[in-house]
């Protein structure tokens, strides 16, 4: 049904029920509006919108639904003689500088004033005495006299971000917004995130200035990018001031992968790059240092307590190294890796890339190790992300990508959330997922925490640390003796499945009750919940992965899949979401020491051939050493050369105490990064990198969507883009790498790479492509995949049985606690970047673990005080928070502290299949700190 | 005290002696009414509260009722005077568009908290609608808690006004922390 209505003389035809308002913006005819949003559920409470459709009184378009015949008005002398007035009612009592009109300078209410002739200063309407201010929070700015109750923050605040912070209170003139029960912005459980200051039409809400002043929009360039934070790869607008050559604000772009949805990460955590501290000239370890070690106090970690809010102490650190050229620091690095490489073979060198560069810098990388080096020793941080899950996926259904894309959980009817505190860690994928939850998805989380996205589940099952295995064991076997499994689905595309019935049928919920602490009547009624669905999403983190049976754990996920036929069709599907925002792209472009890129087996003679062909050298046929491998082989002297690129292994691998000692073991260590990180106190030479502010690179995010982040700004100083760094000590160990452009490479890689085939840097713009895409000038790229069989040897997924196993380390009477890291909201993993960021660490300054506040008081220690948590391998002090959050007997510790560093406690035991080290669980001690 | 009031036996028999003049002089003025047909006497008389009430002025602040349009919905247009005005803050309105065009808006809720209200009817003298008055000549409500306190909009819309005499023509709403099936 469609409705034919007339505005303004022009004929428009509109699906019935659509407003007005919409109809007359497809008909090319704009409506100011205040209150109203296209994101947001129209209320009409501003009547700026009214039209004349020729009744008693005019309707407010936005809310007004279109009918059949109707004749609108939208600039009739009654209309704009409302507007008007009404404009001079809210300007009556407006502040005189509005925040917006200062900052960004898109003032909507000032705006409508100028077009309707209103001066403030003329009006004869009586002011109020001024409403307050409140600039107690880091980022934004709240201005309440230029406040007009628009609703815009609350229900930005309700319905797109699902924070539920911003209320109303208060009657007539005191009328206001209140953040929770009236507290100041700052002291509330507001979660920073900018969607209420960018969605506010007026100087009430705005962004505070973090880099440099906020000048007019019209005033800055627009740049198209994406965030350089986690997998959700939001799409967003940098603003960037040319003259002060800085990123000065970030808005969400409408994209498919966020909507315009940001989090405080990607909105505000882009000062990092302007950091004093930015590395600027290529630096080399001064003769008088050596033998290698750490240099700042911290690094060495002597055990004294270190004051929050650490930055790595430059004028401990750079004194070891002197400013070089970049011909004598390349010259030196190429000489040094290409002695060791003569000396000790090429099994001596190994490379770290990283997960936070572009796809072309990663292929660039791996590149270099594996036809310069001429070794597998390459791998980045999926190690110690998402291993386990990309093992487990490759195993069963032959892919380790995400078989559909985490926006489609508003299709699912149940999604399952395990092992991730999705709104800590992925925050904007997390609305999506509260959107879906307040819509009809029934929501299960299963954690051992209480995370932020269990208070939105319907079923929320608290689990001891490290059974996932037993849970999800008895889920399949209620599933299997209640008769909730798809037999037509296991037998047209999955094997195993016998074997997996006599291994489940030993875990009765009530066994796994026992082993899981969670009752079998929950364990019973959340498994037929799932198994009912008629589509159910599965989406896991962390907490299934970072086990020394993370594979284990993401087996049974993914049988849980197949045995209900929840993969390939809209709304179900498996997706590990992933950490880094190109862990994705870096894994794909073949930063793993098993695979080249697209992830084609090292071992395959057939693939080595065409790799061999493409690259013109002869390569590896061994797989390389993993990321804790490649440490234990620097300890044992195996390894003698390292060359770094944005990584920071001395905080993010677990057990410190050994790194330390692997790092310093190394005869060779090149470090490429951004900042001094604490890995660059070991190095030989350090190269000053780009921030990703200041390259143009493809990244590809959790959904497989390849997206284009544009240069924005200039490099500081010398520091040069890390692609151009790398073909350079190509080239200086005998091997050409001559590319112009980051496109160039990115050809390359397409080329070799079946699943970007066809992707091109034109087509990828505006909002990018999902991978594989077959027909990329016309579709965004396929979303569902597997529908129709695996891309397994079989074409069928495998059902693999696994036995429940206890973590490596278990509590016992000397360390009683279980250990559990993790990452905060407001921080970026070894915090190189966020803790740089001013409103970053102003929200989250120091280090702190949680804990039950009935251990703590069983302790006898108060909330607040200083606790020295130690393990087997170290010790570390450091604040100890009170939480319910938290299960008894087990502690919470961030691990993005270099002063309080988690890692230290941490277990490096690995996972036998996915290599990858036991994050989430070992034993720990809390005692009282001394002094 | 004094020493007279220390025993309280004495002031007892004086409480006594008054109650028992009124009760010798009302049985006096009824006997003379009743069995001497006396046209001025006038005994007391006990109102048999609940059943039967006393009349009350038509300018007394019962409990407010929200006047209905023809059609049954609410006359109130949410324009929000009344919560403003209010003293007590006890009135909290949602705002909504009215179905019919011709009206602009109507309250989605319409809240008054009993409890909070302190009866002054300034929300009556706001009303540019005439569409809340206090007129239900209802001045009973309780409940067991704050909760119970708190009208509804339909609770208020289903209220009538008062008869004659401030007899309350409709029922007294019971909050449903009241009801008996509990």
């Amino acid at each position: 049904m469609s409705a034919m209505l007339t505005i303004d003389g022009r004929k428009v035809s509109v699906p019935e029920g659509t407003t007005i308002w919409e109809a007359a913006r497809q008909a090319g005819i704009e409506i100011p509006v205040l209150c109203h949003d296209p994101r947001l559920r129209p209320v009409g409470v501003c009547r700026m919108c009214v039209v004349d459709v020729g009744e008693r009184v005019l309707a407010a378009s936005c809310v007004r639904a279109a009918a059949d015949g109707m004749t609108v008005q939208t600039r009739s002398e009654k209309v704009e003689r409302c507007r008007k007035t009404l404009t001079e009612l809210l300007l009556s009592d407006y502040p005189a500088d509005s925040a917006r009109e200062k900052t960004t300078g898109d003032d909507l209410l000032l705006a409508l004033g100028r077009s309707f002739g209103v001066r403030p200063e003329y009006l004869t309407i009586p002011r109020g005495d001024g409403r307050a201010r409140d600039v107690s929070s880091p980022v934004i700015a709240v201005d309440h006299a230029a406040c007009i109750l628009c609703d815009r923050c609350i229900r930005a605040c309700d319905e797109i971000q699902h924070n539920d912070v911003i209320g109303r209170t208060g009657k007539g003139y005191t009328a206001r917004i209140a953040f929770d029960l009236d507290s100041p912005m700052g002291k509330s459980t507001c979660v920073a995130c900018g969607e209420c200051a960018s969605v506010c039409p007026t100087g009430a809400l705005t962004h505070k200035p973090l880099t440099a002043p906020i000048r007019p929009r019209a005033e800055l360039k627009n740049v198209d990018s994406v965030c350089p934070y986690c997998g959700v790869g939001c799409a967003v607008t940098l603003h960037v001031d040319p003259a002060k050559n800085a990123v000065v604000l970030v808005d969400g772009r409408p994209s498919p992968g966020n909507e315009s949805r940001l989090c405080v990460k990607g909105r505000y955590g882009f000062d990092y790059a302007l950091h004093p501290q930015r590395l600027t000239v290529p630096l080399i370890r001064r003769a008088e240092f050596y033998p290698k070690g750490p240099l700042s106090g911290d690094v060495k970690g002597d055990g004294r307590r270190r004051k929050p809010g650490g930055l790595v102490d430059y004028n401990e650190v750079l004194p070891a190294f002197s400013e070089a050229s970049w011909d004598e620091a390349l010259d030196l690095v190429a000489k040094r890796l290409s002695e060791i490489k003569k000396a000790d073979g090429p099994g001596a060198l190994a490379g770290f890339g990283s997960a936070k560069c572009s796809n072309e810098e990663a292929y660039v990388f791996q590149k270099l190790v594996r036809a310069v080096f001429g070794t597998n020793n390459v791998d980045h941080c999926t190690r110690l992300c998402h291993a386990s899950s990309v093992a487990a996926l490759l195993e069963t259904i032959g892919s380790g990508a995400v078989t559909n894309v985490f926006g489609d959980v508003k299709n699912a009817e149940v999604a399952l959330i395990a092992g991730s505190s999705t709104t800590d860690n992925h925050p904007v994928a997390a609305t999506f997922i509260k959107d879906a939850a307040q819509h009809g998805t029934t929501l299960i989380v299963v954690d051992q925490r209480e995370t932020g996205i269990a208070r939105h589940a319907h079923h929320f099952l608290r689990i001891n640390p490290g059974t996932d295995v037993a849970l999800y064991n008895a889920w399949m076997h209620v599933l299997i003796s209640e008769g909730l499994v798809n037999r037509e689905y296991i037998a047209k595309h999955t094997e195993g499945f016998e074997a997996l019935r006599e291994t489940v049928k030993r875990y009765p919920p009530e066994r796994a009750a026992e082993i899981c602490g969670v009752p079998a009547d929950k364990i019973r009624e959340a498994a037929s919940v799932f198994g009912r669905a008629k589509a159910a999403i599965i989406f896991w983190g962390m907490g299934i992965s970072q086990h020394t049976h993370g594979t284990d754990n993401a087996r049974c996920l993914i049988s849980l899949a197949l045995l209900t036929g929840n993969v390939g069709r809209p709304g179900t599907g498996l997706h590990p979401l992933r950490g880094q925002n190109n862990v994705q792209g870096a894994s794909d472009a073949g930063l793993i020491p098993m695979v080249f890129p697209d992830y084609q087996s090292v071992e395959d003679a057939g693939i080595r051939k065409r790799f061999e062909a493409a690259w013109g050298v002869r390569l590896d046929p061994k797989r390389g050493l993993t990321v804790v491998e490649i440490m234990t082989g620097a300890l044992e002297k195996r390894i003698r050369g390292m060359y770094m690129m944005g990584e920071n292994p001395f905080l993010s691998d677990p057990n410190i105490n050994k790194v330390r000692k692997a790092l310093a073991a190394l005869d060779f260590l090149c470090v490429q990064d951004i900042f001094l990180t604490e890995t660059a106190e070991f190095a030989d030479v350090i190269l000053p990198a780009t921030s990703f502010f200041e390259k143009t690179g493809t990244y590809t995010n959790t959904d497989r969507r390849v997206q284009i982040g544009w240069k924005a700004v200039e490099p500081p100083g010398q520091a040069r883009l890390d692609w151009e760094v790398v073909s350079e000590i190509a080239r200086r160990m005998g091997y050409p790498m001559e590319y112009v452009t980051a496109e160039e490479i990115f050809n390359e890689f397409t080329a070799l790479a079946p699943s970007y085939q066809g992707l091109t840097y034109q087509n990828l713009q505006p909002h990018g492509k999902l991978w594989p895409c077959p027909d990329p000038e016309r579709s965004d790229g396929v979303q569902l995949l597997f529908g129709d069989g695996f891309p397994t040897p079989s074409g069928r997924g495998k059902f693999v049985p696994c036995e429940y196993r206890p973590a490596a380390e278990v509590p016992d009477s000397d360390y009683p606690f279980v250990l559990n890291t993790g990452r905060l909201l407001e921080h970026w993993h070894t915090g190189v970047m966020t803790r740089r960021s001013r409103p970053l660490s102003t929200i989250q300054p120091e280090a702190f673990c949680e804990m039950n506040p009935d251990d703590l008081a069983a302790a006898g220690i108060p909330a607040g005080a200083y606790v020295s948590v130690s393990s087997r391998r170290g010790s570390i002090t450091l604040r100890a928070h009170a939480s319910r959050r938290i299960a008894p007997g087990t502690v919470f510790i961030p691990f993005h502290f270099r002063e309080a560093a988690a890692n230290v406690l941490t277990n490096d035991q690995l996972d036998p299949v996915g290599k990858i080290p036991e994050f989430k669980f070992c034993a720990v001690r809390i005692d009282p700190a001394t002094a | 005290m004094k020493l007279r009031q220390r025993f309280y036996l004495v002031e007892v028999l004086v409480g006594l002696g008054v109650t028992a003049a009124h009760f010798f002089a009302n049985l006096g003025r009824h006997t003379a009414r009743h069995v001497f047909r006396s046209k001025t006497a006038r005994g007391a008389v006990t109102f048999q509260y609940p059943e039967e009430r006393r009349p009350y002025s038509p300018r007394l602040r019962s409990l407010h009722r929200l006047v209905r349009r023809e059609d049954g919905s609410p006359r109130c247009v949410a324009c929000m005077m009344c919560e403003t005005v209010c003293p007590a803050h006890c009135i909290y309105i949602v705002a909504a568009e009215h179905p019919n065009p011709e009206i602009e808006k109507v309250p989605e809720r319409f809240d008054i908290d009993l409890g909070k209200c302190v009866f002054c009817g300034y929300c009556v003298e706001a009303c540019p609608e005439d569409a809340i008055r206090m007129d239900t000549g209802i001045l009973e409500f309780s409940s067991y808690s704050r909760q119970g306190m708190i009208y509804t909009k339909e609770m208020l819309l289903a209220l009538e006004p008062a008869g004659p005499a401030g007899t309350p023509r409709s029922l007294i709403p019971i909050p449903a922390d009241r009801t008996l099936e509990r």
